[in-house]
């Protein structure tokens, strides 16, 4: 009875040591950041400029996972936020680029894509997707959003949570293929690698029914065989880099390339809150009476429609 | 691409390139941005919703007839980062008078975006991006001016 005990003993010990590894390997060195000092705290003027609000971001060390790759994990504000406890959205620095700063290409259409946006007639603010609280697109969390984002890594996988349209993207790492029966979705399927210190994210499988960058360009919207590629970094602790190029050759002459998206890190403990789309006045408002405008091919005007591609296409040629 | 004028690439140009706004449908479709109005009247409803919420007081006109006036407000969650309290300070309202600066709505039905509120202790907050009211008023200093 005595040795049983004395096994349970050493099983017991051999147990709560193995417990007391584990979270010291697997647990992000994030967890053992500064955390109180890490911003320029207090010092955050009302209104003020990238630029002023980017000197006070401290140059922190990039958190890093037990694999070497930089940890992404966090939430995040969008643009350069000094004080994270006092947030301005209504800042000029709450933007993700300062176009006086880095000045952003803009998108060069095919003639047929203008032809078609014609089409759709003088308000096209009105036909903005989600005013009907429709998704936004895989894009959309990082080009033109407000609210913040949420990424979540571990040596398999990046997972972003967004706040805008509370949904997810899942971003295996692990060198797997695309998931060819995936599409379309709003938000594709996406497989990444890390080149360097930067993840590198291919998308794919994209529904069409979306606008891309809505707002900073109105009705841009994606045909079938559009392909993302985006760019992730985390250059210091408090800063987040986006960047993505978009192909599309059925839209563009050529791809588009965004600028460096800023986001600040929103410190530990932080958390995303719901923005479910249910109540959206405005769009009964200003088209209560509004049909819809259809293709000739009998498809939403807003969006790609083959017959029409090919029927416009050849027009401009 | 002969078929298609530089002039043509150049309305494009300005139809499709528009300032980014933080408002999630465009304001000046459903505004007038142009005009600023100051409403007062009794807080009766808050609707705490995306993608923007609203709330509604009952507002006496020139003739002294009372009608319900509706005022969207930016979306719950960037209003409860600016401040973390907006919520409570509309539900302890409820009832009571107070003040708000609005662009008013262009189809002349009673709603209106809000810029500022001023509820009865005095607090001041805003409503949404200041930058939708396009005009020269300052929307704060008429509130505070407010008996």
């Amino acid at each position: 009875m005595k040795r049983v005990l004395n096994n349970y003993r050493v099983a017991v010990v051999v147990l709560a040591a193995a417990l007391w590894m584990i979270p010291s390997t697997a647990i992000p060195q994030q967890n053992q950041q500064p955390t109180d000092d890490a911003y320029g705290a207090g010092a955050a003027k009302k209104g003020m400029s990238w630029t002023e609000a980017t000197r006070l971001i401290k140059d922190l060390p990039t958190p890093r996972l037990p694999d070497g790759h930089p940890d992404l994990s966090g939430v995040y504000f969008s643009g350069v936020v000094p004080d994270v406890n006092h947030i301005q959205h209504y800042a000029p620095s709450s933007k993700t680029f300062d176009p006086k700063l880095t000045p952003q290409e803009k998108p060069s259409f095919q003639p047929w894509v203008l032809q078609k946006v014609k089409l759709m007639g003088d308000h096209l603010e009105k036909l903005v997707p989600n005013l009907e609280c429709a998704p936004r697109g895989a894009l959309a969390y990082y080009l033109g959003s407000d609210y913040p984002i949420q990424l979540v890594q571990n040596p398999q996988s990046l997972v972003l949570l967004t706040e805008s349209d509370t949904t997810y993207r899942f971003i295996p790492t692990d060198r797997r293929p695309h998931d060819e029966d995936a599409g379309p979705q709003y938000n594709g399927d996406s497989i990444g690698h890390w080149e360097g210190d930067t993840l590198v994210v291919d998308v794919t499988s994209l529904d069409t029914n979306v606008w891309i960058a809505y707002p900073e360009y109105m009705a841009w919207f994606p045909s079938d065989v559009v392909h993302y590629v985006e760019r992730y970094s985390r250059p210091n602790l408090n800063t987040f880099i986006y960047q993505v190029t978009i192909d599309d050759p059925k839209i563009l002459t050529k791809p588009w390339v965004s600028v460096p998206r800023r986001f600040t890190w929103a410190g530990p403990n932080k958390r995303l809150y719901e923005r479910f789309c249910t109540n959206n006045q405005d769009y009964v408002q200003m088209n209560a009476a509004a049909a819809k405008k259809l293709t000739a091919f009998g498809n939403d005007e807003r969006y790609f429609d083959e017959q029409e591609y090919e029927q416009l296409s050849k027009q401009s040629k | 691409m002969t078929r298609f004028s530089g002039v043509l690439l150049v309305v494009f140009a300005l139809l499709i390139s528009v300032a980014p706004t933080p408002a999630h449908h465009s304001f000046v479709a459903e505004f007038d941005g142009d005009k600023l109005v100051t409403y007062t009247g009794v807080l009766t409803k808050l609707e705490w919703t995306n993608p923007h919420g609203w709330f509604y007081m009952d507002v006496k006109n020139g003739n002294g007839t009372v009608q319900s006036w509706a005022f969207e407000m930016d979306s719950p969650n960037l209003l409860r980062r600016e401040d973390a309290k907006t919520r409570d300070y509309f539900l302890d309202n409820v009832g009571k008078v107070m003040s708000v600066n609005g662009c008013p709505a262009k189809n002349g039905t009673n709603r209106a975006a809000a810029i500022h509120v001023k509820f009865t202790g005095g607090l001041i907050l805003p409503m949404g991006p200041p930058g939708r009211y396009s005009g020269t008023s300052n929307s704060e200093q008429i509130l505070r001016n407010l008996k």
